[in-house]
């Protein structure tokens, strides 16, 4: 006769938080919601993203709860900027004027002022180009200390070099400063009284 | 083979099993702290960043990407007053977060002027900003007030919850959890798609980007090798942190790694709060536990340095309710663990302690010191300097006339207590 198997243990009983089932059910949709955006909206870019996105788009921007996730990334900036602003006066005197930069701050304030950077590298920007305008007025207003004498055109400049490739060998010191030699002018804005 | 019954049983257990909140409580804490540090930050060019006339219009910002959806400016009048009324919101819950007082709702102010914030001026943000209000999102769901917290003192004193912390779902800090990790998989997943970082080279880049220097990187690091390591490393890492960190036996190496990589990244960038933002979210990935045995080790290594072994018994007295449920709030101070507490009508307190003055023990709480009996706020006052959250308050407690003056609060209390 065959020996008669043995019975099961019994399946040790998941203990779980009471909650009325409406409740549950709420939460289940919360949650199901919730795991769907935060696992398609990082997504790297894709057309399979794209297809997957639609359905939670307008909650996800209303919400707030946008994001990405490609922070140095694919690859990191491989160019030192900067952006300063030429402001030419009303008696044709012109000033340079330049964009906070981090490297010639102390510790504290560039730690302090560290959203100044996060601004110049929109402004930097093309596909930024919508704030330009905004930005060639707000440095007027700054600088609009004479009386008399107000900015009537800002000209905002770039400039940039390329990082050089790795060196043969193995080591690679970093330089201690580097030069910015390419430059462009991107915008020119006549100043208008009612921007100061 | 995976039953539907087994993925549901799964759900289940992952979202809806009872837990410590102590993890989420702790989070809230130093979401709480994070936000306030980042509003000091912000401060001084509040109205550059986000005036009428700031560097970015509210018009202008309305048509950036990232720069509409929910934003109390636009209840608000359009001017500066407004932005500092949302300011000092956001400050006030943010530290009202911090310290766990209406838990629930100061998260829902913080995330609603935080975002209200960020939408208006888009420009200004990075990836920790978008951590930040999620985290502040779900923490509204979470029971984070449950522990650590001011909405606790005030349970325990209303006689509504007793000692031990209660076990609850706590499936909005899995949802904290999964985001976390998601973060990395998606950051792993990016960088996998750049030759840089597959070459090894990316951080020699990054490490040359002038506007993120701060402090020198070490000698060590200038060196092809070591770059290689540092970039592949990351990759590991940040994978590790999405994929490994659910495997228990690895999770704390994996966040050991992950700590790692962001004190790496603070030391040689200037990239603020970033990582504190971050790695503030790994408590949630530390069991309950571990979070208490870890603890005691502390306190006992606190208790062998001091040489203060043996803990100072208290006497109360336990058929006053009211005494009892503030035995349990000062017991909730008593982090270290330095007392030990009595009910004095317990026989065999009174048969251990026969110099236990019982009369005096129905009008005040006693302490029994090395140099004699202590009672009422005197014995509040010897309390207070064990508890680290006193000690700012203890100078004060030891000025000449507060003795008197807290005496007569004491009695004032002791004589209403029934």
């Amino acid at each position: 006769m065959p020996e008669a198997r043995p019975k099961q243990a019994a399946k040790p009983q998941i203990q779980t938080q009471k909650m009325p089932s409406w409740k549950r059910g709420l939460i289940n949709a919360f949650i199901l919601v919730h795991l769907y955006i935060i696992a398609v909206w990082g997504l790297p870019s894709s057309s399979f993203r794209s297809r997957l996105v639609p359905p939670v788009q307008k909650y996800v921007i209303w919400s707030g709860l946008w994001h990405s996730w490609d922070m140095f990334s694919p690859d990191p900036l491989s160019i030192n900027f900067n952006v300063e602003a030429q402001i030419t006066y009303r008696d044709g005197s012109t000033k340079m004027w330049e964009f906070p930069r981090m490297e010639k701050l102390g510790i504290w304030e560039r730690y302090r002022k560290e959203r100044w950077r996060k601004w110049r590298e929109r402004v930097r920007q093309d596909s930024f180009s919508g704030i330009w305008n905004d930005t060639v007025k707000w440095i007027a207003r700054q600088n609009n200390t004479q009386p008399g004498n107000p900015p009537t055109q800002i000209t905002l400049i770039r400039y940039w070099n390329q990082i050089p490739a790795p060196a043969k060998g193995d080591y690679q010191p970093i330089p201690k400063e580097y030069n910015l030699k390419f430059s462009y002018r991107f915008k020119t804005y006549d100043v208008k009284q009612e921007d100061l | 083979m995976i039953s539907i019954s087994g993925i549901k049983g799964a759900w289940n257990r992952f979202f809806f099993e009872p837990e410590s909140p102590l993890p989420v409580a702790i989070y809230r804490c130093l979401t709480g702290l994070i936000m306030l540090a980042n509003n000091l930050l912000v401060y001084p060019d509040l109205f550059n960043f986000y005036g009428q006339r700031g560097i970015v219009t509210p018009s202008t910002a309305v048509n950036l990407s990232g720069g509409t959806g929910l934003n109390l400016f636009q209840f608000l009048p359009k001017s500066d007053g407004s932005l500092i009324f949302i300011f000092a919101l956001s400050s006030l819950a943010a530290f009202t977060l911090a310290i766990g007082l209406w838990s629930r709702i100061s998260a829902l102010v913080v995330f609603l002027t935080f975002v209200s914030i960020d939408h208006r001026n888009p420009i200004l943000l990075n990836s920790g900003d978008s951590f930040l209000r999620i985290g502040l999102f779900f923490l509204i769901f979470s029971n984070a007030g449950d522990a650590f917290s001011v909405d606790r003192l005030i349970r325990l004193a209303r006689g509504k919850e007793f000692g031990t912390l209660p076990m609850k779902a706590q499936w909005a800090m899995r949802l904290i959890q999964l985001q976390l990790a998601f973060v990395y998989l998606y950051a792993f997943a990016w960088k996998a798609m750049g030759p840089m970082w597959l070459a090894g080279t990316a951080v020699y880049y990054t490490a040359r980007l002038q506007e993120f220097w701060r402090f020198p990187v070490p000698y060590i690091f200038e060196h092809m090798w070591t770059i290689k390591l540092w970039a592949w490393s990351t990759l590991v890492i940040e994978f590790s942190l999405g994929v490994l960190i659910w495997v228990k036996e690895l999770r704390y190496v994996v966040l050991l790694g992950g700590v790692l990589l962001h004190a790496g990244i603070d030391y040689s960038m200037n990239i603020p709060l970033f990582g504190f933002i971050m790695v503030s979210a790994y408590i949630t990935f530390v069991d309950a536990r571990d979070l208490h045995l870890g603890w005691e080790r502390v306190v006992n290594g606190f208790k062998a340095r001091s040489g203060k072994l043996a803990p100072v018994p208290v006497f109360y007295d336990g058929k006053c309710s009211f005494c009892v449920r503030s035995i349990r709030i000062v017991k909730s101070f008593d982090v270290l663990h330095r007392f030990v507490y009595h009910d004095m009508h317990s026989p065999k307190v009174q048969a251990e302690y026969k110099d236990l003055d019982l009369n005096r023990g129905l009008k005040e709480m006693l302490v029994k010191t090395n140099k004699g009996w202590l009672g009422g706020f005197s014995a509040f006052r010897y309390m207070a300097g064990s508890f680290p959250l006193f000690w700012l308050l203890v100078p004060f407690l030891h000025l000449p006339f507060m003795r008197t003056a807290g005496d007569k609060v004491y009695n004032r209390i002791a004589e209403r207590r029934y």
